[in-house]
């Protein structure tokens, strides 16, 4: 009975979690570049339970088959779908069509990348993020470089935006900002040209979000219904058995 | 504690900035020499899990052209491509504009509606010059006749900042260059200059087709943030209600 209460509880902190996570993609719903994450849950590995009717010593050991304390949350997973191209007409906005993602250098000199591609120009003329980060240019040669514009956003040094891409099930880090880490240095630089002028936008399905929100306070209601039940009958245990 | 209700709250407030630049641009579509302003937003840092919301306000200042309108008031200019006004003020601080509405004041000098005095390069009083015979050319360039001659009364300078971006709106039109920036005029580099149309006045840039769809997708945003909150809500009502 109180194990029960203990699985409720884990249900519920998941689905708070998820509650988070919803809110989080509708919020990010006009966010260039953002790619909505998904929360799956698994069953917890199950344990076998036995009991002793008379006592371990009396060694009438009975199995009472496997038991599962509950579920987690198995990862936190990015959807890396294409969002939807929005002409800006803006000479600093880019887009990529394929499945390639922009070079920034943070200002630790980490390497970031990110599929945002709503840039500005910063005081000495370079293409940086809208957070300041430099975007990495990639010259004729194949050495890289800064990207330096003129005052209508058009490239002056000859380089080209860096594309970089992960193979399929690449591990990439999420750090905020619409960026992502490389941890396993897996990104290979490939030849192919960024669209000027245009926004990838956020890929979130809102449809899906606002299903999903229902879901996640219809299946609360259901378990806290569930631990209310679990309750009663505790209290039946404790307050009503052995009463003459 | 449970966050998913202040990321609810920073789409909230993530749209309302959006809202605000849209119904700034909407009010402004009959203004002037106005520049339109683009909010864009970004994803938070990430928390445990999932990211915490959303933000927005990062600006890009819009200095696309807007269509020239014929006015035929003689000191009505408009700018064609690059450039800005200079005005200084009562106390002798100087910003730049792009609305080109100024009229005689009574000391025979050229000022804004606000009484600024546009920088002009003087070579002689404007009041000697009969009004009616003064013309001003497409490099600001004033002249006027004097007895059947033509003499070059003086001539109204363009500026621009190295970095337009970096300029700080400070309203009614009204642009400061950053702090340290390199500001080049039309007199040492003419080439990097738009020319002066006399007698017309440069509207607006507010795209109104644009910022009313932009307008709907602030909107649906915002209530779709606060369906999020509602359903938070209700789960904290019934993590509340569990035990009765």
């Amino acid at each position: 009975m109180i194990r029960s209460i203990n699985t409720l509880n884990r249900n519920m902190n998941i689905l708070q979690k998820k509650q988070e996570n919803t809110s989080n993609n509708i919020a990010n719903t006009n966010t260039p570049g953002y790619k909505y994450q998904e929360i799956v849950q698994s069953t917890m590995e199950n344990h076998t339970m036995v009991n002793y009717t008379e006592g371990r010593q009396a060694s009438s050991r009975r199995e009472l088959g496997n038991w599962v304390f509950g579920n987690e949350i198995d990862q936190v997973y990015t959807n890396t779908d294409q969002g939807q191209f929005v002409e800006t007409g803006d000479p600093l906005d880019y887009a990529i069509p394929d499945r390639s993602y922009f070079s920034v250098d943070l200002a630790g000199g980490e390497r970031a990348y990110t599929r945002n591609g709503n840039f500005a120009l910063d005081a000495d003329n370079r293409l940086v993020t809208m957070e300041g980060h430099q975007v990495v240019g990639t010259l004729a040669d194949g050495t890289e470089s800064e990207i330096l514009l003129d005052q209508n956003g058009n490239i002056q040094n000859g380089a080209r935006l860096q594309l970089v891409q992960f193979p399929e099930g690449a591990e990439l880090e999420r750090i905020g900002d619409t960026l992502f880490t490389d941890p396993a240095g897996v990104g290979q630089v490939v030849d192919g040209e960024a669209v000027k002028g245009f926004l990838e936008m956020s890929n979130v399905i809102v449809a899906d979000e606002m299903v999903r929100l229902i879901q996640i306070a219809r299946e609360f209601e259901a378990n806290q219904k569930a631990l209310q039940t679990s309750d009663e009958t505790l209290s039946k245990a404790v307050n009503d058995i052995g009463r003459v | 504690m449970f966050s998913a209700l202040g990321i609810g709250r920073s789409g909230l407030h993530a749209n309302q900035y959006k809202l605000d630049s849209v119904a700034d641009e909407i009010a402004n579509v009959g203004t002037d020499g106005y520049k339109k302003s683009n909010v864009s937003f970004q994803e938070l840092l990430p928390g445990e899990d999932v990211t915490l919301g959303t933000k927005a306000g990062i600006k890009k200042l819009d200095f696309s052209q807007g269509v020239p309108r014929e006015t035929g008031y003689r000191w009505d200019f408009a700018i064609e491509g690059d450039g800005f006004f200079s005005l200084v003020n009562a106390d002798g601080d100087a910003f730049f504009t792009r609305d080109g509405a100024f009229q005689l004041s009574q000391e025979g000098t050229l000022v804004d509606y606000a009484g600024n005095a546009l920088v002009v390069e003087y070579n002689q009083d404007l009041e000697e010059i009969p009004v009616d015979t003064m013309q001003v050319n497409a490099e600001g360039g004033i002249s006027g006749v004097v007895d059947g001659e033509v003499v070059q009364v003086g001539r109204i300078p363009l500026f621009m900042p190295e970095n337009p971006q970096q300029m700080i709106h400070i309203g009614e039109g009204k642009f400061l260059p950053a702090a340290g920036d390199q500001v080049f005029n039309s007199v040492d580099n003419p080439e990097m200059f738009g020319s002066i149309n006399q007698g017309f006045l440069e509207s607006s840039n507010s795209d109104l087709t644009r910022a009313m769809t932009e307008m709907i997708t602030a909107q649906r945003a915002y209530s779709l943030n606060s369906q999020a909150i509602r359903s938070t809500d209700d789960i904290m009502r019934m993590i509340n209600e569990m035990k009765r």
